[in-house]
Order: structure tokens, then sequence, then C-alpha cells
């Protein structure tokens, strides 16, 4: 009875089970074939939704791009004079930036302009296009994020590249460049090797810098070709002479302390003479003073400065044997005049003036000739 | 000093409403010209304001009319908008015997109108005002990178230029068999 009772168990859980499994089963095949035109229409709406975020999107575009077009401005519909004039009032970074647009640009913007180019190694290599008062800037900084002013290369190579490309479509040539040796320090070789790739000469050379070391400074005035003008700001830690070409224009020195009364006569052919911080007695002054009155050396000469190391007996050395007579006190910006100045006269007439000037925490004297000089007046600036 | 009135070319224009002249009027009358634009409006300026254009400066030196012969032949420039036309004689009139300031704010800020005051102040060959349209045109890519240039100024992409020089030539070839078809036509 047990048994059977046992037997009746089993048989009902097995048929309950086997219930079950037919109904669920069913289920499987049942529930998607029931919810199917449910999820037919939910993915209907998806595909509705979803055209209608793109119809969207690109009306919007389309809307965006419309407002664009009006915003814009068909330059080479205009005529060919009308162009020109446009092109003649870019500013050169922006008219090298639109020869880089097209070909048909580039051949629109290879005219020649009258910008003078300087390049000044500071922090970032920099460029600068000059004419008259008009100035126009560009620098490059290493950066891994390129942009304006951004180079992901050697800046150096990114200066270089952007004036070869300038030089070739307007015919640009570098005139100036000033070497800041504390900020580009340890690269001075390179920024030679690159002012010597790039041009054969040019006008003035500034080095700026403090405590340097001699043969950089050397390195760059022997390998780079500067015609006019030459100002060193630079001071050595060797303190020694530098090797400068006698042929130059203007000099200017200011940390001379090397300076001895034969390289003074050595630059005879300068037109402008600009030391300071030299160690030269008043006597020495005065032979170079006398030098010029008789003739003898720096003909040219129309603007002298010196520090002076000895300001009390000035007139009484300095001045020794030369005939003078007092004139009018020429003021300068940024120097003190101390008293009127004296007038002296070469022996071919050409007459002078030496004035005595404050100027920071010593004294300079100051000889200036005609070219600079009207009724009293100082009528250019001491480079 | 101007004033603007409907008209047209051929018949003679009513007569213009005129500004009242300025204080200091010099003693010989001073001569008026009429221009028209695309619109047939005509603008009547003084002859001291037309001669910032040397094109019409060149026409009326040449030309030597009467003022009823001026009025009755009022000076048509059919390739100009009458809006463009009536900015450009504002600007003459404004800079009559002034000269002409480094800038010129009052210049519009739409480019499509800019363009348009371009073509035309070309067309009449006024240079100051051209220097100045042309320095708004410049400053529209100032600092901006070559890409921005071409999206801005509307410059066709090399590829661009190529396929259009293409379509040109296929064009003219096309052009050049038809021409040739037709001579061989008219010669049977």
């Amino acid at each position: 009875m047990r048994l059977d009772c046992i037997t009746f168990n089993v048989t009902l859980i097995n048929r309950r089970v086997r219930k079950l499994w037919s109904f669920l089963c069913r289920s499987f095949i049942a529930i998607p074939h029931r919810f199917s035109p449910v999820l037919s229409l939910i993915f209907w709406l998806f595909g509705v939704i979803k055209n209608f975020y793109f119809l969207l999107k690109s009306s919007f575009y389309q809307l965006r791009k419309s407002t664009n077009k009006q915003d814009r401005f068909p330059l080479l519909n205009l005529d060919y004079v009308a162009i020109r004039e446009v092109l003649n009032t870019l500013d050169p970074i922006d008219y090298i930036n639109f020869s880089k647009a097209s070909k048909a640009c580039r051949r629109l913007s290879t005219v020649k302009k009258p910008y003078k180019v300087e390049l000044r190694f500071m922090n970032a290599p920099m460029l600068w296009f000059r004419n008259g008062s008009f100035c126009s800037c560009m620098k490059w900084i290493k950066s891994e994020k390129p942009g304006k002013f951004r180079t992901r290369g050697d800046p150096l190579d990114a200066m270089k590249k952007f004036y070869l490309e300038a030089k070739s479509l307007m015919g640009v040539e570098v005139d100036f460049v000033a070497i800041y040796m504390d900020r580009f320090g340890g690269q001075c070789k390179e920024v030679v090797d690159c002012l010597r790739s790039i041009c054969q000469e040019f006008s003035v050379l500034r080095i700026r810098g403090t405590k340097q070391r001699q043969e950089d400074v050397q390195y760059i005035l022997d390998n780079l070709k500067f015609k006019d003008s030459l100002y060193i700001v630079a001071k050595t830690t060797e303190e020694l002479p530098l090797r400068i070409p006698e042929t130059i224009d203007q000099l200017s020195i200011i940390h001379g302390s090397w300076i001895t009364l034969d390289h003074i006569m050595s630059w005879e052919m300068s037109r402008i003479l600009v030391f300071n911080d030299t160690h030269l007695t008043n006597q020495e002054i005065n032979i170079i003073y006398k030098s010029w009155i008789n003739m003898e050396s720096h003909q040219n000469l129309e603007c002298f400065e010196i520090n002076l190391t000895n300001r009390e007996d000035f007139v009484a050395v300095a001045l020794r044997n030369i005939p003078y007579r007092m004139g009018p006190t020429i003021r300068i910006s940024n120097y003190a005049a101390v008293e009127g100045s004296f007038e002296v006269t070469r022996k071919d007439g050409l007459t002078a003036s030496i004035c005595v000037y404050e100027f920071g925490i010593g004294f300079d004297a100051i000889m200036f000739t005609s070219p600079f000089l009207s009724h009293g007046k100082l009528v250019r600036c001491i480079p | 000093m101007s004033s603007t009135e409907q008209g047209t070319s051929s018949a003679a224009p009513a007569e213009p409403t005129t500004a009242p002249e300025s204080a200091a009027a010099p003693e010989v009358p001073e001569s008026f010209y009429y221009v028209h634009g695309k619109d047939k409006v005509v603008h009547k300026v003084s002859a001291g304001a037309l001669q910032h254009s040397a094109l019409i400066h060149g026409m009326i030196s040449n030309l030597g009319y009467t003022e009823e012969q001026a009025k009755a032949n009022p000076f048509p420039f059919e390739n100009i908008d009458g809006d463009i036309l009536q900015m450009v004689v504002d600007w003459c009139n404004q800079h009559k015997g002034k000269p002409t300031p480094p800038e010129d704010t009052n210049l519009p800020k739409q480019k499509e109108k800019l363009f348009d005051l371009v073509l035309a102040v070309n067309y009449l060959e006024i240079k100051e005002l051209l220097t100045y349209c042309c320095k708004q045109v410049a400053m529209m890519v100032k600092g901006k990178s070559p890409e921005e240039i071409r999206e801005i100024w509307m410059i066709p992409t090399d590829a661009e230029d190529e396929a259009a020089e293409k379509e040109a030539k296929k064009r003219a070839g096309k052009e050049a068999a038809g021409e040739t078809a037709a001579a061989a036509g008219d010669a049977k």
C-alpha cells in the first residue's frame, strides 16, 4: 500500500514536471510570437525617432551651412585689381597663410613686398616683419599640441621653413638679428648654423647676455656676416677682447671693460661709436679727440660716446690743448646733461659738440657732428 | 546733397528734391549730375562729390554737359544695385572736398553687401573707398589658418580647381566640335 502510494506520488510529480516542461516549451515559442507586433512597433518607433534625429541633424547642418555661406566672401570672384588691393592690405602672416590655401592662391601671392625681416632668438625664435611703423610678429614654441605659435618639431626648423616660404613669396630678406644668449642658452651653434643656412649677410646684429662664455660670443661674431651695425650688450665671464670687423659702420659695446685706445683707433672707419664700462682715461680720450680734429683718424665719425672714469678732470685733461667755445646744452632723452656743450672744430671746418651727461651711475661724454645736430639741437637719436 | 527718386535712364527724370546747401556755399553755383543703378532710382550728386570716382570724373570731363543735359541723361550703372549705388553716393557726398580718414567704420558688415560694394567701387574707380573696403575684407581672415581662409573666402581646393578646369576643357572641346559640325553643314 505504502509502495503504491509512493509510486503514485512519483508518477504525479513526473506528470507535473512534464506538464510544466511542455508549458515552458510552448511559452517560449508563443511569447515572442504573441509579442512580435509590439516588438515590431517598438522597433518601428525607434527607427522613426532615429530617422527624425538624423533629419533634424542634417537640416540643422544645412541651416548652419547656409548661414556660413552668407558669412563668407567669394574673394576670387572679384576683379583682379580688387583682389590685389585686398592682398596688399593683408598682414604678411595672413598673406603667407593665404598662399597656402591653394595653388591658385600661391600663384596670386608671389609678389615682392617691402618688408624687412627681424629675427630674434629669445626663449623662442621670433620673426618680425617691419615696414616703417608697421610690424607683425610670429614665434615658435615647442609643444605637443600644434597650433598658433606652437610647433611639434624643432622651433628653429619651423622658423627657418616659415622664413624661406616668406622669402620665396614676397622676396623679403633678413635685415636684423638679435641673439639673447641668456634665454636661448647653449644653442648658439644651432642658431648660427640656422642663420647661415638662410641668409648670407644682414645689416644689424645685436648680441645680449650676461656671464656668457667668450668663445660663444666670438663664435657668433666670427660666423655671421653683418655689414652695418653691431651692438654687443653681452658680458663675457673672461672679459677678454673680442675680434670685431674694422669696417663696421656703427659699433656699440656696452660692457667694454676690455676696450683699449688701440681698439678704438682701429675702428676708424665707423660713423657711430658707443662704448660703456671702459677703463679709458681722459688722456686717452684726449688723444682720440685730437686725432679726429687733426683728421688723422675717424674721418666719418658722426657720434662718439664714451664713459668717463674721471668726471672731475674731463675738461682739464680730455680737452687739453683743444680750442673750444661753450655752446648750448644738447638734450637727449634718458640722459641728464651736466653743463653746456664744448664746441670744437675739425681741421676742415667741420664742427662738433661735446657734451657730458649723467647716465645711470656714471658719466658719459658724447661728441656729435652736424648730421646729428641742427642749430644746437639733436635731430637724430643715438642708436 | 543727394536725393533719390524713381525714373528711367531713357526718359528725363523728374526734378529731384535737393538737400539744403551748406551755409558757406561757393559763389559759383555747383554743378550737379545724375546717376542711377539697376533699380532706376536717380541720385543727384554734385560734381565735387563725383570727383572721387575716376570713371565718372572722366565721363564728366569728356562730355561737358550743361545742367539740363545732365538732368536729361543720368549716367546709367545697370550693373550696380540701387542700395549699393546709394551707399557709394552717400560716401562720396560725405567725403566731398575732405581729406579721407585712415579708417571708415560705416562700411556694411554683411559680407554679401560688402562684396557688391567692392565690385561697384572698383568699377567706378573710387580709390579711397576701395582701399577701405579691401581693408575690411582683409580683416576677415586676420589670424586665420589656410583652411579657415579657404572657408571664409570660398577658395576652391586644388582638386576642385582641377575638376573645374577639366570640365571647362571638356565644354570647350564640345563647343569646338559643334562649331565644326555647323561650319561643315553650312558648307554643304
